[in-house]
């Protein structure tokens, strides 16, 4: 049996950056109530609520987050209020359960979130909460960190194929060109390519600029059974492509240094299930959360033949105007990385694209992609998403 | 914790051979859970490296340092602290020789000729 359709009906989102005096519940609060309202319904109509999120245990000290957050939403109590967590990739992994739940026919209409609260921790603190995806058995005992992980795969990336420090570099570029107007953005100035390759060395060969900054912010989503949709907006946005993959918990079990399975299994059930092709995708919205990650990530989904991302980029094909726009809201390089909303964020950014409201629009945008990963891409989603 | 810190201790699975980093709890191959300790010659070659230069919480006194991806001649991968021979620089593809494997678990590499 095919599964029912499913439509997003409304998105919320706070902007993404150095929100004070904005705690994680108030914030999660904020992006839901956007999406309720934006989907015209009471939120008592609402059956099951997904929240992601990742270090919010480790960095503010608060779990059980989910029904603390549903309860003060004032969604029903016979509902279920589930946190699910893939480090960095814990928001889509709340889209899909969200997605799952209504394909399956068991709800209608379900929410789903994700949060973060990151900038008021200190930086021992959050350095050691994001290493905690890292399997601490075995690469953690060396001292590697996330920045660590993508500077290996960017100097092993650039050694197979020829890809250049300054295609990476290009890459932080346009994404931050991208978000001058966008204004959930953290970073909304614009840099030059001179200025990425001079700024400081975090882990050889990126820079500071080719390295997402931290943010806080939510997300939210309000998913509904296809043919319920237009009794709530005149724009829905369907999800065609729903993919959840694993990788590898541990660098040192990839046996390739320049691809991740993960990303390149999960593209291809999406498209599979949407019975489209990389050429049929208009707008991406990808997981950029260093500059070489979105080289890597644009030839793994199948956008480009292996080894050509960063000629892609170098061309000008990944810009707004280009044959195939990638992360035209900035990306985690300039719009910023609040770990557990990110992948709720991306698909924000592309409903607005298919909706034609995009304050970056690409033009005539049908067909979108997220691509959200986490961990060692030990986590890995793709949804492919199409105007209705 | 691995007492033996002289040499690299690799698990293999006593059913289909693979070979992985210690610890291994069952053979993500083929299921078995019975592995025996092969010790590696300790050499092989560069796959990557990066300097660290913004260490994780235990590591601030040791920042900036070497890290690389060893490819072991026995085919197995391991992060390690790598160091390069005096006159020798890091490249990929540069021949790596097991040094020690100090208290805390991680690995260390000589890189180069010398």
């Amino acid at each position: 049996m095919a599964p029912r359709g499913v439509s997003i009906i409304g998105i919320g989102s706070t902007p993404f950056g150095v929100l004070e005096n904005q705690s994680l519940k108030s914030m999660a609060i904020a992006a839901c109530c956007e999406a309720i309202k934006d989907a015209s319904i009471d939120r008592k109509q609402i059956q099951a609520f997904y929240l992601g999120n990742y270090i919010s245990g480790m960095i503010v000290g608060q779990e059980t987050i989910a029904p603390l957050i549903a309860d003060s939403l004032g969604l029903s109590k016979e509902i279920s209020a589930t946190k699910v967590e893939g480090a960095c990739c814990s928001a889509a992994i709340a889209l899909r359960q969200g997605y799952l739940l209504i394909a399956s026919g068991m709800y209608d209409i379900v929410l789903v979130a994700g949060v973060e609260k990151m900038t008021s921790a200190s930086r021992e603190k959050l350095t050691a909460s994001l290493s905690a995806s890292i399997d601490m058995e075995t690469d953690g005992l060396s001292g590697i960190t996330f920045p660590g992980f993508w500077a290996l795969i960017a100097r092993a990336h650039m050694h197979e194929y020829g890809t250049t420090i300054e295609q990476m570099g290009m890459v932080s570029v346009k994404n931050h060109n991208n978000s001058v107007l966008n204004p959930r953005a953290r970073f909304r100035n614009k840099v030059t390519l001179e200025e990425v390759m001079n700024s400081k060395l975090v882990c050889d060969p990126l820079k500071i600029y080719d390295c997402c900054p931290i943010a806080d912010g939510a997300a939210a989503a309000v998913l509904c059974a296809a043919e319920m949709a237009k009794d709530y907006t005149s724009k829905p946005v369907a999800i065609i492509g729903s993919a959840q993959t694993t990788g590898y918990s541990t660098l040192s079990a990839y046996r390739v240094m320049t691809s991740f399975p993960s990303t390149s299994m999960a593209a291809k059930q999406a498209f599979e299930m949407a019975g489209l092709k990389a050429s049929d995708i208009d707008v991406v919205e990808l997981h950029d959360c260093f500059s070489p990650a979105e080289i890597v990530d644009s030839e793994d989904l199948g956008l480009f033949a292996k080894g050509k991302g960063g000629w892609a980029v170098e061309e000008g094909i990944t810009q707004v105007g280009g044959k195939l726009p990638i992360n035209p809201s900035g990306g985690l390089l300039a719009k910023g990385h609040p770990t557990g909303a990110t992948g709720l964020g991306q698909t924000f950014e592309i409903v607005k694209q298919l909706r034609g409201e995009h304050e970056n629009q690409v033009q005539g945008a049908e067909i979108g992609l997220v691509h959200n990963a986490g961990g060692a891409a030990s986590v890995c989603t793709v949804h492919i998403l199409r105007r209705r | 914790m691995e007492s033996n810190l002289s040499q690299v201790v690799l698990a293999k699975c006593k059913n289909c051979g693979r070979l992985f980093i210690p610890p291994a709890y069952m053979c993500s191959d083929c299921g078995s859970a019975e592995f025996r300790n092969v010790i590696s010659g300790g050499k092989g070659k560069v796959l990557s490296y990066t300097t660290i230069r913004v260490p994780p919480l235990g590591f601030q006194d040791q920042a900036p340092y070497e890290i690389g991806v060893i490819e072991l001649r026995e085919g197995v991968n391991l992060i390690a602290r790598i160091v390069a021979s005096e006159g020798d620089e890091v490249r990929i593809g540069e021949s790596a020789s097991f040094m020690k494997k100090d208290t805390s678990g991680a690995y260390w590499f000589k890189v180069g000729k010398n």
